[in-house]
C-alpha cells in the first residue's frame, strides 16, 4: 500500500507536483496517467527516495519514506523510465549487485533470477556487458533487478516502453498476478488503452495536479465514453 | 559533398564554439593561452633555423637545401604522430555514422569528408612548422619569387602523405579481429603516439650553441632528411622545392601524383575496412561470452559494493587512467628522464642528482624531516587523481541505483572507499618499495614511509569522496567528462593541501625546538592519525549528502 499525503515539489520556482493526495491500495493495479510533464516522474521518484518532497509525506506499508528510508525502499521495487543503469557490469553482476542491496538468500537467488530472466527471454544475453545491450534489454534487466527481492509494492515508471510485444504482455500478466496475491502495482503511462484494460483504479494528473481518481467506471459516471475521450476533455476543457 | 564536409568541419573543428556568444570568450581565451604554452618552443623552433642558416652563410657550407628537406620531412614525421589520436577521434570514435550513413552519399564522400577533417587539422602545423624555414631559405637567396608558387603547393601537398598512411596504418590496426578496436590497446597507441611527438619536438627545438650547429644541421636534418624519405615519393616534394624553374614543376606534379596515390590507399582502405563491416552488418554482431552467467552467492553489501565499483573504474579505461593518473606517469617521467639524459650527454641527470643528495651527510642528519617530505611525495602519486574526487560524478544519472536502493548513505560511501584503495594499494606499496630500496634506509624508517604516505592517501580519498558527495557532477554525455572536467577533482586536492601545510607546520615547530628524531616520528603519526579520525567523522557528515540529493 501506498498513501502520499499532500505532497508538494518545486524546482526552483516552477511547482512540478503541488499538494498531491492519492492512496494505491493492496491487491490493486493503479495507473498514473496525464500528460508529458505533468509530473508523473517527479512523483514517482519521491515515492521511491529519489526526490525529497517540499511538503507531505510519502508512506509505503506504513512505513514514512523520509523518516526511515532502508525499511521502506526494502518494501519496494523501483524501475525507472530511463534505464541508466551501470554500463561496464554484465546483466548478471547488476541483478547481483541489487540482490546484495536487498539482501535475497543465495539459496533462492539463482532459481528467482532464472525464472525472471527466461520469461523476459534475456538468459543468454546475462554475461554480456551492459553497454552492448538495446534499450529494451537494459529495460528488463532493470525489471529483473527490482523484482528479485519479491517487493510487495512494484512501482514502475513508464514499464512498457521499449519492450518488446511479448516481454510487455509477459510483464502485464505478472503485474495482474502480484495484485491478485494482495500486493500493490503503482506505474505511469500515457498509453490509455494499457491504462484501460490493466488498471483497478486510474489517478489522472495534469500540471501537478490531480484531477481526477477512481475506477473506470466511476470516472465515465455512467456516460458510455471511452478512457480517452474522457481524458482529452480533462485536460482540454 | 559541401555540406558534408562542412559540418565535418564544424563538429571536428568545434566551430560553432567559436560562433556562440558566451562560449567564444572562453574559447578565444583558452585558444590564446595554448598559443602561450606552446610561444616558447615555437620561438625556440624560428630561432633555431635562424641561426642555422648564419652558420651556414658564414662556414660556406652548403647544406641549406638539407635543412629546407629535413624540416619538411620533420613536419611529416609530427604530422604522422599527431595523425594518430587526430584519426582515433574523428573515424573511429566518431558516433555519427548511424546519422550519416542513411544520407544520400557515397561510402568514399563520408570516408573522404572525415579524412580531410584531419588533413584540415595538420595542415595547419605543417604550415606553422615549415614557413618560418622556407621564408629564410628564400631569404638567403637559395629561391626566387618564381619558386614560391611551387613551395605553397608543395607545403599544401605535405600532410597529404602522413595523413593518409596514418589513417591506412589505424584503420589496419583497428580491423584486427578482436583486438583491433580494444580501447586500452587504443589509449596505449595514442599515448605512445603524444610521447614520440612531444620528445621529438623537445628534441629539435632545443637551441643549440655555436659550436653545435654543424651537428644540427648536419647530423640531425640529415637524419630527418632520410626518414622523410621512408615515404616513397616524398622525395619528390624535397627535391621540388630545393630546384628551380621547370625542374621544380616537373618535381611538385609527381609529388602531387604520389600524394594521390596515398590518398586513393587512404579512401580505399577506409571504404573497405572502416565502412564496409558496418555496411555489411558485422560491427552489430555482438561477442558472446563463453560461459552463462549464473547468480552468485550472496555477500556483505559492502563488498557487493566495493565489486561493482571496481569493475566500473577497471573497466572504463578513461576512467581508469584518470584514477591511476599519478602512477601512470611514472613511466612516462622515467623515458623523459633517459631522453634527458642521453640528449644533454648525462649532464642533465635528475635522479642522479636525487641520489647524490641521498648519500650525503646532511640526508642522515636530518632524516625525519626528509622522510616526512618523502612520504608527502609518495601519497601525491595516489592522491592527484580523480580516482575518490569523481567517484560519485562517474556514476552519473546510475546514481539512483544506489539512492533508491536500502543501503545507508555511509555505506555506500564506505564501498568506494574501499574500492579506491584497494586500487591504490597495489601501486603504492610498489612506489613506495622502490622508493625503500633506492633510498639508503636503515630499521623502521620504511615502515614509517609506508604508514605515514598510506594514512595521507586514506584521509586525502575521504576528503575527495566528501567533496564529490556533497556537489557531483551528474550531468554528462561520456565519463571523460565526469572525470576530466571535473571542478572536484581540482577542489579536493586544493582541501588536501591543508592538513600536509600541518605537517609541514609540525616539523618547522620540532626543529625550532630541537626536539630528537623519535618525538617528531610520533608527532607527525600522531597528527595524521588524528586527522584520518577527525576527516573520518566529517565524511560520515558528507556522506548524508546522497539523501538530499535530488535525481
Ligand atoms: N530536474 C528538474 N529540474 C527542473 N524541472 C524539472 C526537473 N525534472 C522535471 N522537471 C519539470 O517538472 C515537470 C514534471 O516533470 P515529470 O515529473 O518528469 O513529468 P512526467 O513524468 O509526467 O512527464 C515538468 O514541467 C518538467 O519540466
Ligand atoms: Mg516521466
Amino acid at each position: 500500500m501506498i498513501e502520499i499525503r499532500g505532497v508538494r515539489k518545486a524546482y526552483g520556482d516552477h511547482t512540478a507536483v503541488d499538494g498531491l493526495n492519492l492512496e494505491v491500495r493492496d491487491g490493486e493495479i493503479f495507473g498514473f496517467i496525464g500528460p508529458n510533464g505533468a509530473g508523473k516522474t517527479t512523483t514517482i521518484k519521491m515515492t521511491v527516495g529519489l526526490l525529497r518532497p517540499n511538503a507531505g509525506a510519502v508512506l509505503v506499508n506504513g512505513i514514512d519514506v523520509a523518516a526511515d528510508p532502508l525499511r521502506a525502499k526494502m518494501e519496494m521495487g523501483y524501475v525507472p523510465d530511463t534505464p541508466d543503469v551501470y554500463e561496464k557490469l554484465t546483466g548478471m553482476q547488476f541483478i547481483n549487485f541489487m540482490s546484495d542491496a536487498y539482501q535475497v538468500p543465495t539459496g533462492v537467488r539463482g532459481e528467482r533470477v532464472r525464472e525472471l530472466a527466461d520469461a523476459f527471454e534475456l538468459t543468454d544475453a546475462l554475461g554480456d556487458l551492459i553497454e552492448s545491450y538495446s534499450h529494451g534489454m537494459r529495460q528488463k534487466t532493470v525489471l529483473i533487478a527490482a523484482l528479485v527481492h519479491q517487493p510487495r509494492v512494484w512501482v514502475l515508471d513508464e514499464p512498457l516502453v521499449g519492450l518488446d510485444p511479448k516481454a510487455a504482455f509477459t510483464l502485464k500478466a505478472m503485474m495482474r498476478r502480484h495484485a491478485d496475491g494482495g500486493n500493490s502495482v503503482f506505474f505511469s503511462t500515457h498509453i490509455l488503452e494499457v491504462a484501460e484494460k490493466l488498471c483497478d483504479r486510474v489517478g489522472i494528473i495534469v500540471k501537478g495536479k490531480l484531477v481526477a481518481c477512481g475506477t473506470l467506471d466511476e470516472l465515465r459516471d455512467g456516460a458510455n465514453e471511452t478512457l480517452e475521450s474522457f481524458f482529452l476533455d480533462l485536460i482540454e476543457p | 559533398m559541401i555540406s558534408l564536409l562542412k559540418t565535418q568541419l564544424m563538429v571536428g573543428l568545434n566551430i560553432n564554439a567559436w560562433r556562440m556568444g558566451k562560449r567564444r570568450a572562453r574559447h578565444v581565451g583558452m585558444f590564446l593561452l595554448v598559443l602561450l604554452a606552446i610561444s616558447p618552443s615555437y620561438g625556440g623552433w624560428v630561432m633555431l633555423q635562424v641561426k642555422a642558416f648564419e652558420f651556414l652563410a658564414a662556414s660556406r657550407l652548403p647544406l641549406q637545401d638539407v635543412q629546407l628537406a629535413g624540416t619538411y620531412a620533420m613536419a611529416m614525421m609530427m604530422a604522422l604522430l599527431a595523425g594518430v589520436p587526430v584519426v582515433y577521434s574523428t573515424l573511429l570514435q566518431s558516433r555519427d555514422l548511424s546519422i550519416l550513413l542513411p544520407l544520400p552519399y557515397r561510402p568514399w564522400q563520408i570516408v573522404s569528408a572525415k579524412l580531410l577533417v584531419t588533413y584540415a587539422i595538420e595542415l595547419v602545423a605543417c604550415v606553422a612548422l615549415c614557413t618560418p624555414t622556407y621564408a629564410l631559405y628564400l631569404r638567403h637567396g637559395f629561391a626566387g619569387p618564381a619558386d614560391v608558387p611551387v613551395g605553397i603547393l608543395t607545403m599544401l601537398l605535405l600532410p597529404v602523405l602522413p595523413v593518409a598512411v596514418a589513417s591506412t596504418v589505424s584503420l589496419l590496426i583497428a580491423a584486427i579481429p578482436g583486438v583491433g578496436r580494444n580501447r586500452w590497446l587504443w589509449v596505449a597507441l595514442v599515448l605512445s603516439a603524444m610521447l614520440s611527438l612531444s620528445l621529438t619536438l623537445s628534441m629539435l627545438s632545443s637551441a643549440g650553441a655555436g659550436g653545435e650547429m654543424t651537428d644540427i644541421v648536419r647530423v640531425r636534418m640529415a637524419q630527418m632528411e632520410r626518414v622523410g624519405r621512408l615515404f616513397p615519393g616524398a622525395a619528390f616534394g624535397f627535391r621540388a622545392v630545393t630546384s628551380h624553374g621547370l625542374e621544380a614543376w616537373l618535381q611538385l606534379a609527381a609529388f602531387a601524383g604520389a600524394a594521390a596515390c596515398y590518398a586513393g590507399t587512404a579512401l580505399f582502405v577506409g571504404q573497405t575496412l572502416y565502412l564496409g563491416p558496418i555496411l555489411s552488418g558485422g560491427e552489430g554482431k555482438r561477442r558472446r561470452k563463453g560461459h552463462k552467467a549464473a547468480a552468485a552467492v550472496r555477500i556483505g553489501m559492502v563488498r557487493s559494493l566495493v565489486n561493482k565499483e571496481t569493475a566500473c573504474v577497471l573497466r572504463d579505461p578513461s576512467v581508469a587512467m584518470n584514477s591511476l593518473g599519478g602512477y601512470i606517469s611514472l613511466p612516462i617521467l622515467a623515458v623523459t628522464y633517459t631522453v634527458m639524459k642521453v640528449q644533454s650527454k648525462g649532464k642533465v641527470d635528475v635522479i642522479g642528482q636525487l641520489m647524490a643528495a641521498a648519500h650525503s651527510p646532511a640526508f642522515q642528519e636530518h632524516l625525519p624531516y626528509v622522510l616526512t617530505g618523502i612520504a608527502m611525495a609518495l601519497a601525491v602519486f595516489g592522491t592527484g587523481s580523480s580516482l575518490f574526487s569523481a567517484s560519485y560524478s562517474k556514476d552519473g544519472k546510475r546514481l539512483w541505483t544506489e539512492k533508491c536502493l536500502p543501503i545507508p548513505p555511509v555505506t555506500i560511501m564506505l564501498g568506494k572507499f574501499i574500492a579506491g584503495m584497494a586500487l591504490v594499494m597495489p601501486l603504492h606499496i610498489l612506489t613506495v618499495a622502490l622508493a625503500v630500496i633506492a633510498l639508503p634506509l636503515h630499521g623502521l624508517a620504511w615502515l614509517y614511509l609506508a604508514t605515514l604516505s598510506t594514512l595521507i592517501i586514506a584521509y586525502s580519498g575521504l576528503i575527495g569522496l566528501s567533496i564529490d558527495c556533497m556537489r557531483p557532477k551528474l550531468d554528462w554525455k561520456d565519463t571523460v567528462q565526469a572525470v576530466k572536467q571535473n571542478l572536484n577533482v581540482v577542489l579536493s586536492m586544493g582541501a588536501g593541501l591543508a592538513p600536509l601545510a600541518l605537517n609541514v607546520g609540525l616539523m618547522v615547530l620540532c626543529a625550532r625546538l630541537g626536539q630528537p628524531a623519535g618525538v617528531v616520528y610520533a608527532g607527525v603519526i600522531a597528527l595524521n592519525v588524528g586527522m584520518l579520525a577527525g576527516v573520518a567523522w566529517l565524511a560520515r557528515r558528507a556522506a548524508g549528502a546522497l539523501d538530499r540529493l535530488a535525481l
